[in-house]
């Protein structure tokens, strides 16, 4: 019997509604001066979306349109936390969007059908619909990437993403054609079990399997597959590149979670070395590169490879806690690394222009507030106790020493360790260097600042009582 | 309304009143904060007392309150509540502590009333009182070690309040404080190891718990030895005996109301308290028994020795209070538990007494210590001569005074323990006497010696310091009515204590003391008397005849006299043996072993880190190409190892 229950994607349908009202109605409504229009049906619908996210926590697994699509406490956790980060970006991107003049209603309707990709792949269980998910997260992104079309800088940005893109989604066409001609099925959960053999002892399978990860690899900028990912972080506008380092990146980690904890879960021991080489190479050529940035988003985006390798670790280590403990981690990664680039955001001033990391030097002294929450986050990127960083990496190291990959997780401490480097270096300037050349004054605006309240009190709280939501991740982390 | 259970929350509300809105209220408006804070913790100690004393005459059961604040620590096997626990002995404690604290507030008032930094000096007096009600009222070893820190910290910070003056020509004020905090710091660490051996052995730090479980199943014999020592220990630096007692003399560079409250009359007591709230686990090992006892009698004739030759008027007093508690450790050691915490109550009265008159004298004298410049201030201060008369007798010991009766129990305890100790009690005695009647003459008899643009400001101290003084003058003549010997009356205080030393019955040789009879009683006392009025006699004959011919003060060539003048150079020789090789040692950590072994290393691998980088950097060139080249070299190399996992 084939389930059409509509109301799986609910979420999904109010956001495209939004969206497409803005598109309607925006031109004529512009004429009339009625500014905020667009802003406040995009923050309608995301509130809306988090609403009805938040309403289905505890609701019994479901599955829609023939099992294309599934609800289970993983979906909904990944569309609550999606409709967070579209929330933060359009709060983000507001005061960016006047500062720099930029035309704003095609901005936020890119926005929001990125977000709806995002949640669609969250909650795809085949993967034809996760490809139209990742598509359609990714088209709206390339635009986004170079929204300001008039500078070179975001132009090759986009360019750049696009091509390597288009590159990585094709791989990942592949790989699902090659499945689809071994198993006669997408289904991430029975791709395996339904051809009766062991998962990829068929070379073409196991082509097709690694095309697919590749191509999601891609997304979460797994080394060696991550070198757009400095250039485009740098290039695109502030709160795009905080929608691509914490969204993208969710989306594509929570289906490589699924395809590997579900369908192929018991191929586990020819992926697992795989996996693991992946992780450190992810790790370690992001903390690495990342030590010799100057700039704060290309150090952003070599930290983000990092964090990507740090959740590569908690696939290896597996089971429901591991799983947990990554879904933990990709809620703390998401909460300071939209802090961070918030107050990149705000501090980049107009035209962007000062992303050095030296033009943090005596931050404390101008604007001590800024000064302190981006050493929150800093902090708990770096992942010292007391924040959700620390917490974070503790569950995933516990858990892949649990696991029995020792070796892993001393490679990944002593990441950390390097790690610590970096992001002190923009603390010590902050607080021990003075100022350097003419900074404008930085203005906080309320929404802004508002955020950045919420996303240090919630770096600092999971940081200090990260058990509820942990507890409440293990019951996403049983993944079918 | 009882004030009791709040009895924690005045001091600290007086503390964050102080230091939110201190320098706006003045001198007098932050004084009165603090010492009304004070003034209501002393009335909750009293109600408590009325409480107690009424349990203590019910006679059943334990006479005790326990006011449970909030359960404090939970780990695994061990917990630890923030209780307070009012009995007899910490009744007693937090009265005098209260009571004294009270009086050295109001005094204080007056004494900083020059000072810029008033308001930061009575945020530290009731942090003090925080943290000493804290000791005192905890009902386990770690909160009392909580209050033990926490009047260390107080006591750090009080001695180097004036951090930017010179205590001595080779000393600084800050460095005073530091030297007591660290000479502190190595009795804390053997405190700290007897609690984790009382932890690993009777599995609680609760005192009921751990004395019941000590009592009937006692650890072995060493670990017992060692819990008492390592108390011991503890007790020895924060009470300034044997061989810690270094740090005290030097706590006089703090303002004299602190060397009062926390160097003479209630924190350096802590280290008695300590033993005595133990005194289970001391009953149980009689030969650290007698090690408390003989570090006690050595410390008070070694410190009253070199009193004898000090020409700073607190210094003086400072090294009669490390006399005066190695009188309480003799106490404590002679199995007279009571007695010493009876001298404790007395000393208290007449030490606070005597400092404050010395704070008096040295705030008439325009911050003049040396008593070879001064001389006939009785008649210019009469009210300050004449309390601190009374004080002297008290101390020296004269009958009739509280010092006397006190004493006199410590040493008939002594006596009918061990004659040897009672035998170094005697001479103490009379060189107590001795010292405190040559600092009498020298700083109130005789001509006057004071430099003549000091004597031009020369008067009586404002009411608001003399109240104070008259105060713990009456107190310093009747204290000793609490405590009669046995063939003058009643010992009302012992009669109170008993029911805490109740546990000592059930332990073989602790028994009902037996008393001495009427007659050695008698004997015990006269002697003493003797032995006070010689000491009156040699100073009067020595110093106040000698009087002001030359010569009193000279050089003497005297080598005893003059290794007592500096102190027995203990200061050097632990120089030598530990500051110094110390010393050495962290030089040698820091310029061979950290600067370096550890900095290149560090350095080194630094560099290695960053030329890693630089590597990598090198595939990051930005051209389109490369990157899709690699991405397909990377799959490349995934495919290559499934063929070769498969084939």
């Amino acid at each position: 019997m084939t389930n059409w229950n509509v109301s799986l994607l609910a979420p999904e349908i109010v956001l495209s509604v939004c969206a497409l009202l803005i598109m309607l109605l925006d031109p004529p409504l512009r004429r009339k001066r009625l500014a905020g229009f667009s802003e406040s049906v995009a923050l309608v619908g995301f509130l809306g979306a988090l609403f009805l996210g938040l309403m289905r926590i505890g609701l019994p697994v479901d599955s829609s349109f023939g099992g294309f699509l599934i609800a289970d406490a993983l979906s909904t956790y990944l569309h609550i936390l999606f409709a967070v980060i579209g929330l933060s970006v359009l709060i983000m991107s507001i005061p960016w969007l006047r500062r720099d003049g930029v035309r704003q209603t095609e901005f936020l309707v890119l926005l929001i059908f990125a977000v709806i990709g995002m949640m669609i792949m969250s909650c795809s269980a085949e993967m034809v619909t996760m490809f139209i998910g990742l598509e359609l997260l990714s088209l709206p992104l390339y635009v986004l990437a170079g929204y300001l079309r008039n500078r070179e800088r975001t132009i090759e940005a986009s360019l750049k993403y696009f091509l390597l893109g288009a590159f990585a989604s094709a791989l990942l066409l592949m790989g699902i054609a090659l499945q689809w001609g071994t198993y006669g099925t997408l289904h991430l959960s029975s791709v395996a079990p339904g051809s009766g053999a062991a998962p990829l002892s068929l070379p073409l399978a196991a082509a097709g399997f690694w095309l697919v990860v590749v191509g999601l690899g891609f997304k979460v900028s797994a080394v060696p597959f991550h070198f757009w990912t400095a250039d485009v972080y740098e290039g695109s506008p502030t709160p795009v590149t905080a929608l691509m380092s914490t969204g993208t990146k969710a989306a594509a980690m929570a289906v490589l979670l699924r395809l590997m904890s579900a369908g192929f879960a018991p191929a586990a021991i020819e992926w697992m070395p795989v996996l693991w080489w992946l992780a450190v190479l992810t790790m370690s050529v992001g903390n690495l590169m990342a030590l010799v940035q100057a700039n704060i988003k290309r150090m952003l985006a070599f930290s983000g490879i990092a964090h990507a390798g740090y959740l590569l670790l908690a696939i290896c280590a597996g089971g429901t806690a591991g799983n947990a403990a990554l879904l933990f981690y990709l809620a703390g990664y998401t909460v300071m690394n939209l802090g961070a680039f918030a107050i990149v955001g705000l501090l980049e001033g107009k035209g962007e222009r000062f992303q050095s990391i030296y033009d943090y030097s005596g931050l404390a002294k101008r604007n001590p507030w800024l000064a302190a929450m981006m050493t929150i986050f800093l902090l708990s990127l770096a992942g010292i106790p007391a924040t959700v960083g620390f917490m974070g990496k503790f569950f995933i190291f516990t858990e892949t020493l649990k696991a029995g990959h020792i070796g892993l997780v001393v490679i990944a401490l002593l990441n950390s360790l390097v790690s610590v480097y970096y992001y002190l270096r923009v603390i010590y300037l902050m607080y021990m260097k003075d100022e350097w050349g003419e900074k404008p004054v930085c203005r906080v605006p309320a929404s802004v600042g508002i955020l950045l309240a919420f996303t240090t009190l919630v770096t600092l709280w999971l940081g200090v009582a990260p058990n509820r939501l942990l507890d409440a991740l293990m019951a996403a982390a049983r993944i079918f | 309304m009882d004030l009791y259970p709040l009895i924690l929350a005045f001091p600290l509300i007086g503390l964050l009143i102080n230091a939110v809105l201190g320098r706006r209220l003045g001198v007098r408006g932050s004084g009165a904060v603090a010492s009304v804070a004070v003034l209501l913790s002393f009335v909750g100690a009293i109600q408590a007392f009325i409480k107690v004393r009424h349990l203590v005459a019910l006679g059943d059961g334990e006479a005790r309150l326990v006011v449970r604040l909030w359960e404090w620590i939970h780990v695994g096997g061990f917990s630890a509540d923030l209780s307070l626990l009012f009995d007899p002995l910490s009744v007693v404690m937090i009265l005098v502590v209260t009571g004294v604290g009270f009086l050295i507030h109001v005094y204080s008032i007056g004494y900083m009333s020059h000072d810029r930094d008033y308001a930061r000096f009575f945020v530290y007096l009731n942090l003090f009182m925080l943290a000493m009600l804290l000791l005192v009222l905890g009902d386990n070893y770690l909160v009392l070690f909580v209050g033990w820190e926490g009047v260390g910290l107080c006591s750090y910070l009080l001695i180097g309040f004036w951090y930017d003056r010179m205590f001595t020509t080779k000393m600084s004020n800050a460095a005073a404080g530091k030297k007591a905090f660290i000479v502190n710091r190595v009795g804390d660490f053997g405190f700290l190891l007897a609690l984790f051996l009382i932890f690993t052995n009777f599995h609680s730090l609760n005192f009921d718990t751990v004395f019941a479980a000590a009592a009937h199943h006692p650890a072995a014999t060493g670990v017992m030895t060692a819990i008492g020592l390592l108390l011991l220990l503890g007790a020895t630096g924060k009470s300034a005996q044997l061989p810690l007692f270094v740090w005290l003399p030097d706590a006089m560079a703090g303002p004299t109301p602190v060397s009062a409250l926390i160097h003479a009359a209630t924190m350096v007591t802590a280290g008695v308290y300590m033993v005595a709230r133990s005194h289970i686990l001391y009953a149980l090992t009689p030969d650290v028994l007698t090690v408390v006892a003989w570090v006690g009698g050595l410390t008070a004739i070694f410190a009253a020795t070199i009193a004898c030759t000090q020409n700073d008027i607190k210094k003086v007093l400072a090294y009669s209070t490390v006399s005066q508690l190695g009188y309480m450790f003799l106490g404590l050691g002679c199995a007279a538990f009571g007695g010493g915490v009876f001298h404790v109550v007395t000393h208290a009265f007449f030490k606070a007494l005597l400092f404050l008159g010395a704070g008096s004298v040295i705030h008439a004298m325009s911050d003049e210590q040396d008593i070879r410049r001064m001389g006939g201030l009785r008649h210019k201060l009469p009210l300050t001569f004449a309390t601190f008369l009374i004080a002297t007798l008290a101390i020296a010991g004269l009958p009739g005074f509280s010092g006397f009766f006190s004493k006199d129990e410590i040493l008939a305890a002594a006596f009918s323990r061990q004659p040897a100790l009672w035998g170094l009690g005697v001479v103490t005695a009379g060189l107590t006497s001795f010292y405190m009647f040559r600092l009498m003459f020298l700083t109130f008899f005789g001509k006057s010696r004071v430099e003549p643009e000091r004597a031009a400001k020369l008067k009586e101290s404002p009411p608001v310091m003399t109240v104070p003084l008259l105060i713990l003058a009456l107190l310093s003549i009747v204290g000793g009515l609490i405590g009669l010997p046995p063939v003058l009356g009643r010992h009302l205080l012992g009669g109170f204590l008993a029911p805490v030393f109740e546990g000592l019955h059930h332990i073989e040789g602790f028994g009902h003391a037996e008393h001495l009879s009427a007659s050695k009683e008698w004997l015990l006392m006269g002697i003493s008397t003797v032995a006070a009025l010689g000491g009156f006699l040699l100073a009067w004959t020595r110093v106040h005849k000698v009087g002001d011919k030359e010569g009193l003060f000279a050089k003497s060539r005297n080598g005893f006299y003059r290794l007592l003048e500096d102190k027995y150079r203990v200061d050097e020789v632990y120089d030598l043996l530990i500051v110094r090789p110390l010393s050495k040692l962290a030089r040698f950590c820091w310029r061979v072993v950290d600067e370096l072994v550890i900095d290149l290393a560090v350095n080194f691998s630094g560099l290695g880190v960053r030329l890693g980088g630089e590597l990598m950097r090198l595939f990051q060139n930005g051209r389109i190409q490369s990157y899709a080249f690699f991405m397909v070299l990377g799959l490349v190399m995934l495919l290559i190892r499934v063929l070769v996992q498969q084939g």
